[in-house]
């Protein structure tokens, strides 16, 4: 056989094994109809991310009314509408956590806002001092929304919240809550918004590869951080319910289902297109059903067990641990498609790194 | 005419030195190119210097990782040793050099693996043992050695076999049902790539990416043939300069394009090449080297044989394991399979002490992102990194007995699966050849 030879052989050798190989397959169809990210991207902006941050500046400016009055006014009602002010906030901050893209990232929005476990000795230190910078790298923990619950809920009655050095602890949180956000809304309003949906590629840097991460990383932080170290997972199983979110308020378990609520509405989209279209649109599947809905499925899951708790995770952790074990399960069977199936069907990139695809 | 006479006259006879001469300076230039880009990258600290933790290759545990300073000398001296071959300046030593760094800074962390970086290591280690500095080099220049223009053919026939063997068992790979009849994995990056120039609306659709995945495999398998060809050799190379701009514009595949574009130019003729040289103001007259010819020598035939016979084999070992190897991945590395799988894995890890208490691990507080993705996708990687785990809990006080994982793992767009066996204790498993048993079997299903 002359060298000429070879690449016939190798051709006719190929079409053979196809030939035995080959299924039914249906090649001309497309993977879906032409799908813009950047509508997606616009939509997710528009119906997801930028009425989740109204939706907190507006309850962040009613907690910042109803101290002013509490502040004219010291008495238990006006105490009562702050707490309830604040609660509102708090829960609307958790739709926002898992925006930590652009101008969020630049201003690391959910470390200035709500980073817990509270540093309590680091926080009294600094409302007895009088001087402290919110920004240092030691006031990490002691500032945001864990510590407006400290400050509020430490104590039933108005008398420790009334003290002079803690109303102003509290109205410098406060003002560091607004102009955080203030910032953020203002450069997604000032051209962000433009950026974002233009960015429609699918490498690290893009809108959707930055989404997905943020979208996980957040979720991440949900299961672990919420759920799984209070639970004890990540001591032996020695439970420690102290580590709980908002543990002065006891408002855990809502703020974790508003959390998890807000993860799952940047997946769908709210009422516009999400994450989970674009995979329908890609065809993207889970064995016999769309890879989208399983993921749905799975957020109900985790939402029904959420739900299923009485009124305060940390009661839940005490006192009847495997309803809160079963939950971190389901959050563990939705975290495996968020981590896998999702991005891999989605074609996003972890790091800028060189790979020959594997 | 005799066995010994037919390798006299077909791999000892000499022929022009030129295309090697070319071959040296192209690949000592991307070289360098790619030590700086590495560097400028801040790569250098973000995969050496920031990980606590390094995953090595089997039987390489023994290198040891650096001290920072020693990262950045060495790639120092990688950069020096990759002109040095560039200019033929110290040339044998600075081959040896260049692949010795190149070399030991890859077996720090096998998590980087990549086929090109294994690639590298291959031709620079034949750079050491072939002549390429004889013309044209600061060697000749400084009188070091003497000008000669011809090597014996057996110097670039043997880079030449190392890159048809590269293509053809790249296309080899290809040959398996999920590329040619799902045409998987293209049939999720294509679309991820629809704002691709010109052709990107194409990606949308199926059928695309089967003419991708079919062209790539009878590219890989191919274009040996048509480079060796005088008459198609133009042809080719075209395709070359093609396929691998296109892979560049649509893939994070580095500096792989540009190696494979330069690498090529070796099939083209001695008359090409001396056009070239002279074009750029090479001054060599040619003498005849026709009836030149080294007499054989038969350490450099065993030594060469048995160089080809390890190439050839080491991509097919994979063979002797059941199952899927895209699954498994025993006997992946070192066969060339590039851009072949689109793989995810999610692996929760379970530090347990005697009593079976556990601690769950997050990843991220021992690994980067790329090791993560790679560890929770490659079991010899989760042996190292459980076993680490161990050796850590342990010198924290902990009565650390046994380190389990849950994996699930993603292969071309199949529903996620558990990988591996979740009560085996990983961190006493020792890595081998022999087949991992606590790897589960691919559920076969369709994708």
């Amino acid at each position: 056989m002359s060298i000429k030879a070879i690449p016939f052989a190798i051709i006719a050798a190929v079409f053979m094994q196809a030939s035995i190989g080959c299924k039914d397959n249906n090649p001309g169809e497309p993977v879906g109809s032409p799908f813009a990210r950047e509508d997606m991207l616009k939509e997710m902006a528009e119906n997801v991310i930028m009425p989740s941050y109204s939706k907190l500046l507006s309850d962040v400016q009613q907690l910042e009314a109803d101290f002013e009055m509490f502040k004219s006014s010291p008495n238990q009602q006006e105490f009562i509408a702050v707490r309830t002010s604040f609660i509102a906030a708090y829960v609307s901050w958790q739709s926002c956590s898992p925006f930590e893209v652009g101008p969020a990232a630049e201003e690391s929005l959910r470390l200035m806002l709500n980073t817990f476990t509270l540093d309590t000795s680091q926080l009294k230190a600094n409302m007895e001092s009088g001087s402290y910078d919110l920004f240092s790298a030691q006031n990490s923990d002691a500032k945001g929304f864990p510590a407006l619950d400290f400050l509020l809920f430490r104590n039933d009655s108005l008398e420790q919240f009334t003290q002079e050095k803690a109303l102003l602890y509290f109205e410098q949180n406060l003002d560091l809550i607004s102009e955080k956000l203030n910032t953020v809304i203002s450069k997604w309003n000032d051209g962000y918004d433009q950026e974002f949906a233009s960015n429609s590629g699918t490498s690290v840097g893009s809108s959707l590869g930055l989404m997905v991460n943020e979208l996980n990383f957040d979720f991440e932080l949900l299961k672990n951080a919420k759920v799984a170290i209070p639970l004890g997972l990540k001591t032996l199983g020695v439970a420690q319910p102290e580590l709980v979110e908002a543990v002065y308020s006891d408002k855990s378990k809502e703020l974790l289902l508003a959390n998890l609520i807000g993860i799952k509405n940047l997946f769908i989209g709210a009422e516009g297109q999400g994450i989970d279209d674009y995979l329908d649109n890609l065809d993207a599947k889970y064995g016999n059903e769309n890879l989208s809905q399983a993921i749905i499925n799975r957020f109900d899951n985790c939402e029904t067990k959420i739900s299923a708790l009485n009124s305060s995770l940390k009661s839940e952790i005490e006192n009847n641990p495997s309803a809160v074990e079963a939950l971190h399960t389901e959050l563990q069977n939705l975290v495996v498609l968020l981590k896998t199936d999702m991005p891999s069907q989605l074609g996003v990139q972890i790091t800028y790194q060189d790979n020959d695809g594997d | 005419m005799g066995i010994r006479q037919a390798i006299n006259t077909s791999l000892f006879r000499h022929i022009s030195i030129a295309p090697l001469v070319t071959f040296r300076v192209v690949f000592g230039l991307i070289m360098l190119a790619s030590i700086l880009r590495f560097w400028f990258n801040g790569w250098i600290e973000e995969q050496y210097i920031i990980p606590d933790f390094h995953f090595k290759y089997f039987g390489f545990y023994w290198v040891p990782n650096l001290p920072d300073w020693g990262y950045y000398l060495s790639f120092a001296l990688m950069a020096l040793s990759a002109l040095g071959i560039a200019l033929g300046a110290f040339y044998r030593i600075s081959a040896t050099l260049f692949f010795i760094l190149f070399t030991g800074i890859e077996l720090i962390d096998a998590t980087y693996y990549l086929n090109h970086y294994y690639f590298v290591s291959v031709i620079s280690f034949l750079l050491i043992f072939v002549p390429a500095h004889r013309m044209y080099s600061l060697d000749v220049r400084l009188g070091l050695i003497k000008l000669r223009d011809s090597v014996p053919a057996l110097s670039i026939y043997l880079i030449m076999f190392q890159l048809g063997l590269v293509y053809f068992l790249a296309g080899i790979a290809k040959i398996n049902s999920d590329w040619l009849f799902e045409a998987m994995p293209l049939s999720i990056w294509l679309p991820a790539q629809d704002d691709f120039p010109l052709i990107g609306s194409l990606f949308q659709y199926k059928l695309t990416a089967f003419a991708f995945s079919w062209g790539g495999m009878f590219y890989d398998l191919l274009i040996p043939f048509v480079l060796l060809s005088s008459r198609l050799r133009w042809l080719g190379y075209l395709a070359v300069i093609g396929f691998h701009l296109m892979t560049w514009f649509l893939f994070q595949i580095g500096m792989f394009p540009f190696i494979m574009i330069g690498a090529t130019l070796i099939f083209f003729s001695a008359d090409f090449h001396h056009t070239i040289h002279s074009f750029l103001g090479g001054r060599v007259k040619l003498s005849d080297y026709s009836r030149k010819s080294t007499y054989l020598s038969k350490p450099v035939l065993i030594a060469v044989s048995l160089f080809i016979c390890v190439q050839i084999a080491l991509p097919f070992r994979y063979l002797l394991y059941p199952g899927n190897m895209f699954w498994h991945e025993q006997g992946y590395r070192f066969g060339w399979r590039v851009m072949l799988a689109e793989k995810a894995g999610y692996a929760q890890f379970k530090v347990e002490d005697s009593e079976g208490r556990k601690i769950l691990i997050d990843n991220s507080e021992f690994l980067t992102p790329v090791q993560e993705k790679m560890m929770s996708t490659q079991p010899d990687f989760m042996i190292q990194y459980a076993q680490y785990l161990k050796a850590h809990y342990s010198n924290l006080g902990m009565d650390a007995a046994a380190v389990k994982a849950d994996v699930f793992v993603t292969l071309n767009g199949r529903a996620s699966a558990p990988f591996i066996d979740p009560n085996i204790d990983l961190a006493s498993q020792t890595d081998s050849w022999s087949h991992k048993q606590w790897i589960l079997p691919q559920k076969s299903e369709q994708i």
